[in-house]
């Protein structure tokens, strides 16, 4: 096994409760007798997790997680509260953007410093300065102060510096959700380049295609604590099925409210029983106002809309169960279905007794994890030869 | 020589620059503002008063006042900027792992830097104008500069971390250092002071920097015993303050 470049050994970070006058002179007492703060907000607790050379390792989590200040403490930028973090080697940051450079220098001035912060000096500062700016491809502006640069062009600036570096390990904070795309390829593709030449990179993205096209494994964090941490896609599946059941639950209570106003035939409840790669059970109920039995359609899209299968009762001759409360049930199990692992859509339409009219549609996000880099929607039977 | 840690070399490049880029007057009002004071001071204190010069130290009150107010106007300018110097630059410290003694460091540095280069044309001048300056001064005067720049060092660590969590510690300086500036001796000769209170002013370890001063640039005074007693003085508190700035420091991004 390769050593391990970074150890971060249980790690808690509480930020003190600051009044509207400022911290005072208490808090100023309690540093100077290096009592930690008993109150505040908890933004991590108890973050334990270590990076091998040669692995990159991303982190994932909701806006206000935690996940920059964990960042920066690796980077040795923050403190933490309790535990301790240890790098060997050198490490490039580019934490949010334009790290640290001051709005009134230049582009150069800027890089200088910046340089100079990473370990790069003098000479060697020099030798590599055409480098640095062929790849932050800015132009003229590299001699134009910072505060006349766009978002994208300061993370170009920041990233072209990082480029030159190649630190052994590279931590980024969301760098490539700025600037174009042409340049987010130029950066994804220098990343592989450095991972393919043994460098180690720990970042953050809410880019779950990031994630899983750099990333080997990755950590989820909720609310300051690690809600999951395994392989990329493990924790990317994970990660999306999570918003798309907040998404799902704020779809429920619109639909409720949307009970009152159903037609002639309605879907009154569709529920995914269990999933995984081989198949799925679903249950449901349809509402018919009239009292003739209706008919059901059901059907999977992938999350983008892009049908995968449907059906209906109908084609499988198979009638709807009449319940004492007057409404009509179902049950249906899906067997070695070959879809692959992503999201998916859950769809069920209520028609007439008929098969003719569609009255209703009810529709369940699910995700079916697993490992595989196969493409499309289902996995054909193929043989080699 | 002395290698200078290149980041901090690159900090004093901008702090120079900071100094002569802000506005049009920039590039002159790092000289004229002490000229400025040196001239109200010559004024009220020459002129209205008519404080006199101790035997010793020639007859121009002008070059008393000179010798004397450079130097403190180097520590008091120092400490004052570095107050506000972690705020300043919160974006470079809060996002990068830049060693922090640094920030205030660099701001001592430039202080002291332009202040003495002020001081050493000004004694160069009265020197060629036909004034009793001694221009052995210039050298002999450095432990006592060095002690100051010790003091400046210590008290810049300590309020610069202070002012990020008790904002009003910069606007206390100002007041402090008048006082200060008032009786160490700076506007007029220990002789003028009523015996009573002479042991007051002479507690102040102010009074015996300015009075080195006095002594090696106005009477040709060369190295004594009590320059150790200063160096050592002001070493001890540049390490009380480094000691306090590594307490708080670290901490400081919490409230930033």
């Amino acid at each position: 096994m390769s050593e391990v470049l970074l150890a971060v050994d249980h790690v808690s970070k509480l930020f003190p409760k600051i009044g509207r006058h400022g911290a005072g002179f208490a808090a100023l007492a309690r540093l100077l007798a290096a009592k930690p703060s008993s109150n505040g907000f908890h933004a991590l607790t108890d973050i334990d997790f270590t990076v091998r050379r040669g692995e990159s390792f991303a982190l994932v989590g909701e806006n206000g997680a935690g996940k920059s200040t964990l960042l920066k403490i690796i980077a040795g930028v923050l403190q933490p509260s309790q535990g301790s973090v240890t790098r060997r080697g050198s490490v490039g940051a580019l934490l949010e953007l334009g790290s640290g450079f001051h709005p009134e220098y230049t582009g150069r001035e800027n890089l200088k410093l910046a340089a100079a912060l990473q370990g790069l000096t003098g000479a060697a500062f020099d030798a590599k300065l055409d480098e640095i700016i062929a790849f932050a491809d800015i132009g003229e502006h590299i001699d134009a102060p910072i505060k006349t640069y766009s978002s994208g062009m300061n993370v170009r600036l920041g990233f072209a510096l990082v480029t030159a570096l190649k630190p052994d390990l590279l931590i980024t904070d969301e760098v490539l959700a700025v600037g174009d795309e042409s340049f987010q390829n130029k950066c994804i593709s220098w990343m592989e380049q450095y991972l393919a030449d043994g460098g180690t990179l720990l970042l953050v993205s809410h880019s779950l295609y990031h994630v899983k096209k750099l990333a080997q494994r990755a950590l989820w964090l909720d609310h300051g604590k690690v809600r999951l941490h395994g392989s990329a896609s493990d924790v990317a599946i994970a990660y999306q099925a999570f918003h798309e059941e907040k998404q799902a639950g704020a779809k429920r209570i619109s639909a409720a409210a949307d009970l009152t106003a159903l037609g002639q035939y309605a879907v009154v409840a569709l529920q995914i029983h269990a999933v995984n790669a081989d198949g799925m059970q679903v249950s449901g109920a349809l509402k018919s106002r009239d009292g003739r039995r209706p008919r059901v359609a059901v059907g999977i899209v992938r999350i983008d809309g892009t049908p995968v299968y449907g059906t209906t009762c109908e084609l499988d001759a198979f009638a709807l169960r009449a319940t004492d409360g007057g409404q009509f049930e179902f049950a249906l199990t899906f067997n070695d279905w070959r879809l692959l692992p992503g999201s998916y859509k859950l769809k069920a339409h209520a028609m007439d007794p008929e098969g003719m009219r569609l009255y209703d549609t009810v529709e369940r996000d699910f995700t079916v994890l697993g490992d595989s880099r196969e493409l499309g929607l289902v996995r054909l039977p193929h043989i080699w030869s | 020589m002395i290698r200078i840690d290149p980041l901090l070399r690159a900090l004093i490049e901008r702090e120079v620059n900071n100094r002569f880029l802000g506005g049009v007057l920039s590039p002159i009002w790092w000289l004229a503002q002490p000229l400025l004071t040196l001239g109200v001071y010559a004024l009220v204190f020459g002129l209205f008063m008519r404080s006199s010069v101790p035997a010793a130290y020639g007859d121009s009150f002008v070059a008393y006042l000179a010798v004397g107010l450079w130097p403190w106007l180097a520590f008091a300018d120092a400490v004052t900027r570095s107050a506000s110097s972690l705020i300043a630059q919160s974006a470079l410290i809060t996002r990068t792992a830049l060693p922090r003694l640094y920030v205030p460091l660099s701001t001592v540095i430039v202080s002291f830097a332009l202040n003495w280069l002020a001081l050493t044309a000004i004694v160069v001048l009265f020197k060629l104008l036909g004034f009793q300056v001694s221009l052995s001064g210039i050298i002999m005067s450095l432990p006592a500069w060095i002690a100051l720049l010790l003091i400046a060092m210590g008290f810049a660590w300590m309020v610069s971390t202070a002012q990020v969590l008790v904002r009003d510690v910069e606007g206390m300086l100002g007041p402090l250092f008048t006082l200060l500036s008032f009786i160490c001796g700076i506007q007029y000769g220990l002789e003028s002071i009523p015996a009573a209170w002479r042991d007051v002013i002479l507690a102040n370890p102010f009074t015996h920097l300015i009075a080195r001063m006095h002594d090696t640039y106005l009477a040709g005074g060369a190295f004594v015993w009590i320059d150790a007693t200063l160096l050592v003085g002001g070493a001890v508190i540049a390490l009380l303050g480094y000691a306090f700035f590594q307490r708080v420091a670290p901490h400081v991004d919490d409230y930033l």
